[in-house]
């Protein structure tokens, strides 16, 4: 009876309880009153497509962002952390996708790193080693303390960051896409260490895009849609992978598009067993005045793709572009008539200490010259042509482009593939970061272009846009075509869906 | 190939023998160290090669030259390579004595015979063989302060030097001797003092075009060198200046250091304003250089002593004034090998 | 009115102000003009005309350099090595052009005509120009620690061929007419109008053509240049090359003008060129900056040297006041900028 009591009164502690959580952003509401709880020393998992607000509510929990109403309470006390200097001394500990260990240094002395100073001031080093030590060998025994981490793999060095964690008294560590380069055998070696952090009375917040995962390894699972809560449950209640993806993704998509199926136009691109250290024998074709999308998670391939066909990864196989041979650069590729907009726009698209002016005709910047001299009339000429057509929201086409939104940056880059006279567009991940308004202005030129005879490629982490705009779909996963599917009102989500997360794939 | 050497080190026999009685050294020639501070100078390669040829001559010694780039650092490292290199014996020629101090020190230590050009190093109490230079440096002072007031006896002398105004040997030995020879017959004259040319004839240039824009009236300059002559030669002509008039002076008057043959045209010219310099004699310096090394091995000179001893070669006064031109030309002759 | 209105004018307004690079080049020009003006006022006989004229005259050969130096710098490239090119092509030029007869090694050369002997030290410049873009462009060494290297294989090879000295001797009579030819019947000579010209085409080519443009792009974002169908690889060799030729120029003009090529001539003349171009404005990291900022740089550096050598300070001085200067404007510089941002 004295357990049953003890064990009730533990079950109403919660790890982490999270109560009308709201954030927003101009013109956004990234996460929309969210509650939920989460129970001690479990694996809670959290899922949701890209966009759904799982990074935000991540970013809430470590101190990164401050929320805009809501509450958050740890162990049933009031947690507001101010930075994430704050959530470390709450108790919260984060394993972030980019690794914050010093190769130079050992694993011990990376595991004492700062602890000196701010947390165990008062201890002699030696204690602070022992208990570092202990920590260390009681999730993984096999990693050296004296080992220097350069000689370590990324595997043992995501462990090292765990133990870091959890030897620095932390109480909840969150893992945001652990898995992501690791290999199977490392992945069941994590998991082995997540299960034993959870047994020495730590709850793991566990997030990730593959649902075989968070079937293996979670207890509980918290979905989010747009922003929202849609359910938290224990895992042993959800029926399988289907009903996962159905909360994941609601019932309808909306479409305001009217998919085309296949344009059967002359075939401008034809890609056959392209390949290189990520993609293994992709092979498609795109049609004249199609606009064709590739879907898939992080890291399924989707921008090695373009980069290889845009000349600026090296890759096997065959492109063959308007029966032209492959371009080896580029600028070959811009020649060719292919433009690409990159994914990371700031740092890839556009010149953000460039104005708008200046940023327009760089892909082909020797058409506003003659013997070599700029053209700076031309120029100012061209990009107020360009700002009027796409609806660049700027008073001066002498604006600095970091100064203007995201989608307005969007747009700049775009003009400057339409500048280049492009045939075909890769577009990488198109909307990422883009408001609402300007991304239906974005589909709307997307249309324009195709309707004039341009063939397109979008490659994209969100369902919705691909669904909405792309005539055929290649689901990517792991580095290959995994299936390709027609556009149209009976696609089947849930199916996708699986195809996307490594569930099979089977042609529709 | 040393081994032919052997036969002329005969006329050496005592001093051979005497060495082999101290068991230090080997019978067939020595290998001496020939420290020069900058072979860019066409004194130390008239030096460096009468050291080569002299040695082996009357000695059949054999000489390594060490040439210390005018970089007291590189100086510094060459004294390393003494020891390191196996040498018998080393003339040096360093800027940086302290540096050096130590590198000497384990050479001594080593039994190398260590004998210094120029300046003394330190307490080492190594013997030193220097030119006269302080006697040359006053009376061209003297000389050009005496043909200044002569000309414009109205115009105030107002001189300045160029070279290494951190270096004590050429301050003792030039600029400040300069300096007294132009008080001794003017004193009133005005000493702006020594400004540094060390970065060599470009930097020469710039300072004598900047500084004669801002100070017009400088009227005799010491160009401590004759690479730095050329920087000042070429400075003045930028503004105009740097002439005589048929042997009198217009607007300054230079002097020099290392008299050659590029000089030898400008001091005998009536129209230029360069007229004397300290005819080094690279021959006669040379030898000297490499006598007190066989000196000390033959036990004529000690090889240390509480202060340095110092041992003087004679500096010429090469001047417009004092030395006809056909005994300069001799004398270049004689030293350059014409 | 509204916040927005408000925000929009302050945005309009400074769309309107001067581009970052015309505000810290006119920074840089209106600190070297102050500096003059105290200098004036501290040095008797500083505030003269010719003494202007002398600022520009005695520096024609870093500013040169510079311009080479900026270019590369703003396309976030290093050139370390144009000192140890302005020796060498220097005592190519000479030793080519030395009679084949003379009386020892130091005096005997190649026996080339002047024109030919200063033509083949201007390809001998441009080989080391070769090796640094081979090793930047093709090898991806970072450009610090491959110019330095051929600075010093440069200043080697000099060295060699000159037996760590100089050569002076048996030359041809014309071969000092270029570097002391007098133009306009002045005291200003050839190689100072030279620079002039060379100045004024690079700022024309960095405003106003192609060439410039991509160079600007290069150093500022070289990732989204090279998407955006720039040949980057192609444009940091063509800069390498046309440093490595003006570093030849400027070697075989002062060689010309002593009549000497000297393995020591140009002794820290790279750091002179990277100082008066970070004093001028340009980024260490590429992507902006001006030859005319770098211009007024050298003007900058050139007023502190003379002002000292006017007052017959003493070297400890001259170098103290010279890193003082440098430290002061670079500071001031950031901050200006900093300011300028937030503001």
């Amino acid at each position: 009876m004295i357990v049953q009591t003890a064990f009730a009164e533990k079950a109403q502690e919660k790890a982490l309880s999270v109560r009308e959580l709201t954030k927003d952003y101009p013109g956004v509401r990234a996460v929309d009153t969210v509650s939920f709880d989460i129970d001690r020393n479990t694996v809670h998992c959290l899922v949701g497509e890209n966009g759904a607000g799982k990074s935000t509510i991540v970013k809430m929990l470590t101190g990164a962002l401050t929320p805009t109403s809501g509450s958050m309470a740890i162990l049933g006390r009031d947690y507001e952390p101010g930075s994430t200097q704050d959530a470390r001394e709450s108790g919260v500990g984060t394993l972030f996708q980019e690794l914050h260990v010093v190769d130079q240094l050992t694993v011990l002395e990376n595991l004492t790193l700062g602890m000196e100073a701010s947390r165990f001031g008062f201890l002699v080093k030696s204690d602070l080693e022992n208990r570092v030590v202990k920590t260390l060998a009681a999730i993984e025994p096999t990693i050296d303390p004296k080992a220097r981490v350069s000689s370590l793999s990324v595997a043992q060095k995501q462990i090292v960051e765990i133990a870091r964690a959890a030897s620095s008294g932390a109480s909840i560590i969150i893992m945001d896409e652990p898995t992501a380069a690791l290999s199977e055998r490392e992945v069941e070696r994590l998991f082995g260490v997540i299960r034993r952090l959870r047994d020495s009375d730590v709850t793991v917040i566990y997030i990730s895009h593959k649902l075989d995962e968070i079937f293996e390894l979670g207890d509980n699972v918290t979905v989010m849609r747009d922003g929202k809560h849609i359910a938290t449950k224990p895992l042993a209640e959800v029926n399988g992978r289907p009903e996962l993806i159905e909360m994941m993704v609601g019932r309808a998509i909306t479409h305001d598009y009217e998919p085309r199926g296949e344009i059967a136009g002359n075939p401008v691109l034809n890609v056959k067993g392209l390949s290189n250290h990520l993609l293994k024998d992709v092979s498609f074709h795109v049609n004249e005045g199609e606009i064709v999308g590739f879907y898939g998670l992080v890291g399924a391939g989707k921008t090695e793709v373009a980069r290889a066909i845009y000349g600026a990864d090296k890759a096997d196989g065959q492109i063959d572009f308007k029966g032209r041979k492959r371009a080896a650069s580029p600028k070959e590729a811009i020649a060719a008539g292919i433009a690409l907009v990159p994914e990371e726009r700031r740092t890839q698209g556009l010149f953000t200490e460039l104005t708008i002016r200046r940023n327009i005709p760089i892909m082909n910047i020797r058409k506003l010259a003659s013997f070599g001299i700029f053209q700076d009339e031309r120029e100012k000429e061209v990009a107020r042509e360009y700002v009027g057509m796409l609806g660049i929201a700027t008073n001066s086409i002498e604006k600095y482009a970091e100064k203007l939104s995201g989608g307005n940056q969007q747009k700049v880059v775009l003009s400057k593939c339409l500048f280049a006279d492009a045939d075909m567009l890769l577009l990488d991940e198109p909307t990422r970061g883009v408001d609402v308004g300007a991304k239906s202005e974005i589909y709307d030129l997307i249309r324009d272009l195709a309707n004039n005879g341009r063939a397109i490629c979008i490659f994209s982490s969100e369902l919705e846009e691909v669904l909405g705009i792309c005539d055929r779909v290649f689901l990517m996963y792991d580095g290959q075509v995994q299936a390709t599917i027609k556009n149209g009102a009976e696609v089947d989500i849930p199916h996708i869906l699986n195809v996307v997360t490594g569930g099979g794939s089977e042609n529709t | 190939m040393q081994r032919r050497n052997v036969l002329k080190a005969g006329l050496l026999a005592t001093t051979l023998t005497f060495v082999g009685g101290a068991g230090a050294f080997a019978d067939d020639g020595k290998r001496i160290a020939f420290f020069v501070s900058d072979l860019s100078n066409v004194f130390h390669q008239s030096q460096a090669a009468e050291a080569e040829r002299y040695a082996k001559e009357k000695y059949g010694a054999e000489v390594v030259v060490f040439d210390g780039q005018a970089d007291s650092a590189v100086m510094t490292q060459n004294v390393d390579q003494v020891v390191a290199g196996g040498f018998d014996a080393a003339t040096l020629h360093i800027w940086d004595a302290e540096a050096a101090t130590p590198g000497v020190e384990d050479a001594l230590a080593d039994e190398i015979v260590m004998t210094s050009f120029f300046s003394p190093i330190t307490d080492t109490g190594i013997p030193t063989a220097r030119s006269d230079e302080a006697a040359v440096s006053f009376e061209m002072g003297a000389q050009m302060a005496k043909a200044w007031k002569e000309a414009h006896p109205d115009k105030p002398i107002v001189m300045v030097q160029l070279g290494w105004p951190n270096h004590t040997e050429v301050n003792s030995g030039r600029t400040a001797p300069f300096a007294e020879g132009v008080l001794s017959v003017d004193p009133d004259a005005e000493n702006l003092g020594a400004l540094d040319s060390s970065k060599g004839q470009e930097a020469a240039k710039q300072i004598i075009v900047d500084l004669l824009t801002q100070r017009p009236e400088v009227n005799l300059i010491y160009s401590e060198a004759s690479n730095l002559t050329v920087g000042t030669m070429a400075g003045l002509a930028q503004l105009g200046r740097g002439k005589f008039d048929n042997g009198k002076p217009l607007t300054e008057i230079v002097a020099s250091v290392d008299f050659d043959s590029v000089e030898f045209e400008q001091v005998y010219d009536p129209n230029s304003s360069l007229k004397a310099s300290m005819g080094l004699p690279p021959v006669e310096t040379a030898q000297g250089r490499i006598d007190l090394i066989m000196d000390v091995l033959d036990g004529k000179v000690e090889r240390t002593s509480d202060t340095a001893e110092e041992f003087f070669y004679k500096a010429y006064t090469v001047s417009y004034w004092s030395m006809p031109k056909e005994e300069a030309e001799q004398w270049l002759k004689d030293q350059f090998g014409g | 009115m509204t916040d927005q209105a408000v925000e929009g004018r302050r945005l309009a307004a400074r769309d309107n102000r001067l581009s970052d690079e015309m505000f810290i080049t006119s920074l840089v020009a209106g600190a070297a003009v102050a500096l003059f003006l105290l200098a004036s006022i501290l040095v008797p006989n500083f505030f003269q005309f010719q003494n202007v004229v002398n600022l520009v005259t005695n520096n024609w050969a870093v500013i040169s350099l510079g311009i080479g130096v900026t270019f590369l710098l703003v396309s976030g490239n290093f050139d370390l090595s144009v000192g140890g090119v302005v020796a060498l092509s220097g005592v190519l030029a000479v030793w080519f052009a030395q009679a084949a007869d003379g009386a020892n090694a130091l005096s005997s050369g190649w026996g080339m005509p002047t024109w030919l002997a200063m033509f083949c030290a201007l390809i001998g410049a441009m080989l080391i120009g070769t090796v640094n873009a081979v090793f930047v462009v093709a090898l991806r060494v970072p450009s610090i620690i491959v110019t330095l290297g051929t600075m010093m294989l440069a200043r080697g090879i000099a060295q060699v061929i000159t037996q760590g000295s100089q050569r002076n001797t048996n030359l041809p009579s014309d071969f000092g007419m270029l570097g002391n030819m007098a133009m306009f019947g002045s005291s200003i000579k050839m190689p100072v109008v030279l620079m002039a010209i060379l100045i004024l085409t690079a700022v024309f080519v960095e405003r106003k053509t192609v060439f410039g443009r991509l160079t600007y792009l290069i150093g500022a974002n070289p990732v989204a240049s090279r998407l955006s169908g720039v040949d980057n690889a192609r444009h940091v060799i063509k800069l390498y090359l046309f440093s490595a030729v003006m570093a030849g120029v400027v070697g075989i003009l002062l060689a010309s003008e002593f009549k000497s090529g000297f393995s020591n001539r140009g002794t820290l003349m790279e750091f002179d060129a990277l100082v008066i171009s970070l004093l001028g404005g340009v980024a260490i990291a590429g992507g902006f900056g001006s030859v005319i900022g770098m211009f007024f740089g050298a003007i900058i550096l050139a007023t502190v040297t003379s002002a000292a050598t006017g007052l017959v300070l003493s070297p400890d001085w001259q170098f103290t006041l010279k890193a003082l200067a440098v430290f002061i404007a670079i500071m001031a510089q950031s901050w200006a900028l900093a300011r300028r941002h937030t503001g």
